[in-house]
């Protein structure tokens, strides 16, 4: 392609967006299965689709401006997940929820959207709360205990660069088991720690189920949670 | 009746341990979900592939609508799974399901395929399987949905015979709603001859294939003695279905907007169907006959409420080639004035080898986005081009992309066949010197020396219904021998080979076609033994095995006195029944003879668009005509309305 750009005038420079707009929202059933790049074509889609005034990149392929933070992993559900929305034209975020909702996805229901400063949400979202719902665990209470006493504890999770190891402890803020649930908060550190490695940190001591489902609770700073 | 059920509660601890979960779990925008009580009729629709290839599929689009789009009836989608998931269902015991309820397909009164590649075979077996439905028509009950199959394979229906119930040929809107209303009084009537019932009175209509009625016998050379009906009340020939005023007719106007990333994700408006280009080789343009198109307006309505109600931000111009659409000008320039300001593009999807094609791709190019240019010149040489009545000249290729770089493009993509009737090594050879001369324009004209040429070149597959189906397809050595030459001939070029880019296809894939492509059904076994030996998603080129289909066919046509190269690089006689001629497309058989003799002396043939007629025999046979949006008139006049009307959902 860039070939063929040879000759011809770059398109004229985008305006810059007139405001920014924090909006969150659930990703549950169905969606809850999207990964993260799925869910940014699908809501690019679903804002044209809402008539919402998107500001877009300058250049060749110009790209609506919208940040994405902290996606929960495929496969998790969240009903507190945010992106960041570049405006080209004021809107009223009550009117703007309205018409997300008419044309949204199964599972993808838009709760807030307030007026934020471009970048600001990842400053503001530090940790998370996760309730994790097993079914049928053994070991589950002691395994709790036993993680919280231990200085480390090491997983490995497999990625696209092969087999991580991470030690948990760091990021694991809390943890309560009740009966077949277990709640924890997580602080978003580098390298991150999921939900889903607490529950192999877990199994590490001795805890096990047939199937868990996890589910972010809520988002915010660390320390608030 | 008994309670259909969800799946979706078994089926998502399985979710967590496979690829790409998303593609199973439905919910898309635009996904239509009608509670099960609701409606008398449920039909399943199928693209035997996986997701990511069956979803954007239009014809299923269509019919998806104006199923949906009937009060009484539902329709949901199912595609092929992957190995990954299919091995944890059939261990959990979880059956083949639709994506919007997640109920059990087997549970549903018709399933229907759409065929479009010979090589997604194995994968209806596979679903079939999985959705716990026997395998053989024949052993199918009252607990089994009727399983129907259309799309461009199904005019040669048979070695799909002993799977599928009943073949719909050509346009499937009215064909889907006849067969909803038939199957739906069949219903209500209390199912009266159960499955064989609905199966006659679908075939009674005349254009409805039902294998099961219809004995096929062979004589001692291996060849087919007769095809003849066994049922009273059934048609000698089961005739194709034409859809005339497509004006007229619905087209999605609010199509599903995926989640998970399919191979095209843009707005796509059927300008129009059919092609009477003539190109001997193609079986769509001979099958589609004759052209009928939208008009521009309506082609920008759909294109405005597609977007809409989509928010993709691409719209193709879709057709077996565009730029012949006899407004396409007012068309290109009325849809790049419409979107000039804002970030949707616009793609034409055309191999024409003129400078208009240019004109129109720069035009549409006219916001930023440009993609590369391709053309088709399909043959090596002039002979060989005029053998496949594709006329176009050498001089016309080189003026075409003398235009195409003084305007700016740096680089052409050239799609050739391999393996035509009559090619020569010379005549593949002779690629390369076209492609020598292109870059030597290119930089000519340019200025510059960053011109690029991509010469793709893939094996031809002989097929049913064209001039060629009584040709040799060539065998798997020569189609290697004569790319790996042209490969090698471009590298020898030392001003430009390095400029030049040859991909070839594998000529195995190319071989396997042609055996399914033009099999009887005999061949049936020979799918069902490869499935059975764990073939599937044979289009996949790390899933698909040479070896286990030659080890089948060996043991499976094993006594016929037929084997792969009988089916696949034999020539056939004038006299020779071909197992798909009980089948009535239109085509004059002798007509289709005339045109395979006129190619080996390399004559042409022109048009019938702009060049009166040919006498293939179509449009007599139905009682249509061509109806080009230009000469639109009185009868179909370029007035957008829902024959089947009515917002789904």
């Amino acid at each position: 392609m860039g070939a063929n750009m040879a000759r011809r005038e770059p398109p004229t420079r985008r305006p810059d967006p007139v405001g920014w707009l924090r909006v969150g929202y659930t990703k549950t059933g169905p969606a809850a299965y999207a990964s993260h790049r799925d869910l940014a074509r699908a809501f690019e889609r679903m804002f044209r689709r809402a008539g919402v005034p998107l500001a877009y990149s300058s250049g060749f392929s110009p790209h609506p401006r919208i940040s994405h933070f902290n996606v929960a992993p495929t496969g998790d559900s969240s009903l507190a997940e945010f992106l960041e929305l570049g405006l080209a034209a004021e809107c009223d975020p009550e009117a703007l929820l309205e018409a997300l909702n008419a044309v949204t996805l199964q599972g993808v229901v838009f709760t807030t959207a307030t007026p934020t400063g471009r970048g600001a949400t990842a400053k503001e979202l530090t940790a998370s709360r996760w309730l994790a719902e097993f079914t049928a665990p053994t070991g589950l209470a002691a395994a709790a205990t036993a993680l919280l006493a231990a200085p480390t504890t090491c997983i490995t999770r497999a990625t696209g660069k092969g087999l991580k190891t991470i030690d948990v402890k760091p990021a694991l803020r809390t943890l309560r088991v009740e009966e077949n649930n277990a709640v924890m908060v997580l602080a978003h550190t580098e390298p991150l720690v999921r939900a889903s490695d607490v529950l192999t940190a877990l199994e590490t001591h001795k805890a096990s189920w047939s199937a868990y489902r996890l589910t972010r609770l809520a988002q915010g700073l660390d320390g608030t949670l | 009746m008994t309670e259909v059920k969800s799946l979706f509660p078994a089926l998502e601890p399985l979710l967590r341990q496979v690829h790409r979960p998303v593609q199973y779990v439905g919910g898309e925008a635009n996904s239509c979900v009608k509670p099960w009580e609701d409606t008398t009729l449920r039909w399943v629709l199928s693209y035997p592939d996986a997701y990511e290839i069956g979803q954007p599929n239009q014809g299923l689009a269509v019919l998806y609508e104006i199923i949906n789009g009937l009060a009484w009836a539902a329709a949901e989608r199912s595609y092929t799974i992957w190995p990954d998931l299919a091995s944890l269902m059939r261990s959990a015991g979880v059956p083949q399901f639709t994506l919007e309820s997640h109920h059990p397909v087997r549970a549903y009164d018709i399933w229907g395929f759409s065929l479009a590649t010979e090589l997604g075979y194995t994968n209806v077996l596979e679903m079939l399987d999985l959705a716990g439905v026997p395998l053989l028509a024949s052993e199918r009950g009252s607990a089994d949905p009727i399983v129907v199959a259309g799309g461009h394979c199904a005019v040669n229906p048979e070695p799909m015979a002993a799977f599928i119930d009943a073949f719909i040929l050509g346009d499937g809107e009215q064909a889907v709603i006849e067969l909803s209303e038939l199957a739906r009084q069949w219903k209500l009537a209390g199912k009266p001859g159960g499955r064989v019932g609905l199966l006659l009175r679908f075939a009674k209509t005349g254009r409805v294939y039902v294998p099961a009625f219809y004995d096929v016998k062979y004589g001692a050379n291996g060849a087919i003695a007769s095809i003849t009906p066994n049922q009273a009340g059934v048609p000698e020939r089961p005739e194709r279905w034409v859809l005339t005023g497509l004006d007229t007719w619905r087209y999605p106007q609010h199509p599903i907007v995926p989640i998970a990333e399919t191979v095209h994700e843009r707005y796509s408006v059927e300008v129009f169907r059919g092609c009477t280009q003539g190109c001997r080789f193609c079986q769509a343009g001979m099958i589609t006959r004759p052209v009928r198109e939208r008009s521009a307006g309506v082609i920008a309505q759909l294109a405005a409420c597609g977007l809409a109600a989509t928010g993709y931000d691409e719209v193709g111009i879709l057709s077996l080639s565009s730029a012949d659409h006899s407004q396409i000008s007012e068309l290109v320039r009325g849809l790049a004035d419409s979107y000039a300001d804002t970030t949707t593009s616009l793609s034409l999807p055309s191999t024409r080898v003129d400078a208009f094609n240019i004109e129109l791709a720069t035009e549409l190019s006219r916001n930023g986005r440009r993609s590369g240019l391709t053309f088709a010149p399909e043959g090596g040489t002039e002979r060989l081009r005029a053998v496949i009545n594709k006329n176009v000249s050498e001089a016309d290729l080189i003026s075409t992309v003398n235009t195409a770089f003084s305007q700016g493009w740096r680089s052409v993509k050239l799609y050739f066949m391999c393996g035509l009737p009559t090619e020569t090594d010379e005549d593949v050879l002779a690629i390369a010197d076209m492609a020598h001369r292109v870059i030597e324009t290119g930089r000519q004209v340019s200025g510059q020396r960053d011109i690029s040429c991509t010469i793709s070149i893939g094996g031809f597959v002989p097929k049913p219904m064209t001039p060629f189906q009584w040709a040799a397809g060539a065998d798997i050595p020569t189609l290697y021998r004569r790319m790996r030459a042209l490969k090698d001939k471009v590298r020898a070029d030392r001003s430009c080979g390095r400029a030049i880019t040859v991909r070839y296809a594998d000529a195995e894939p190319t071989l396997v076609e042609g055996l399914l492509s033009r099999g009887d059904r005999r061949v049936g076994a020979v799918i069902a033994a490869v499935w059975r030996a764990g073939g599937m998603f044979d289009g996949w080129r790390e899933h698909f095995n040479f070896e286990r289909w030659m080890d089948c066919a060996n043991t499976a046509l094993a006594g016929t006195g037929v084997d792969v190269a009988w089916y696949t690089t034999r020539e056939r006689d004038a006299a020779e029944v071909l197992p798909w001629e009980h089948l009535e497309l239109g085509l004059d058989r002798q007509w289709l003879w005339d045109d395979y003799q006129d190619s080996l002396v390399a004559a042409s043939l022109p048009d019938c668009r702009w060049a009166g007629c040919n006498g293939c025999g179509v449009c007599p046979f139905f009682g249509v005509d061509i109806e080009l949006a230009t000469r639109a008139g009185g009868k179909h006049g370029g007035t957008y309305g829902n024959t089947y009307g009515g917002k789904h959902g």
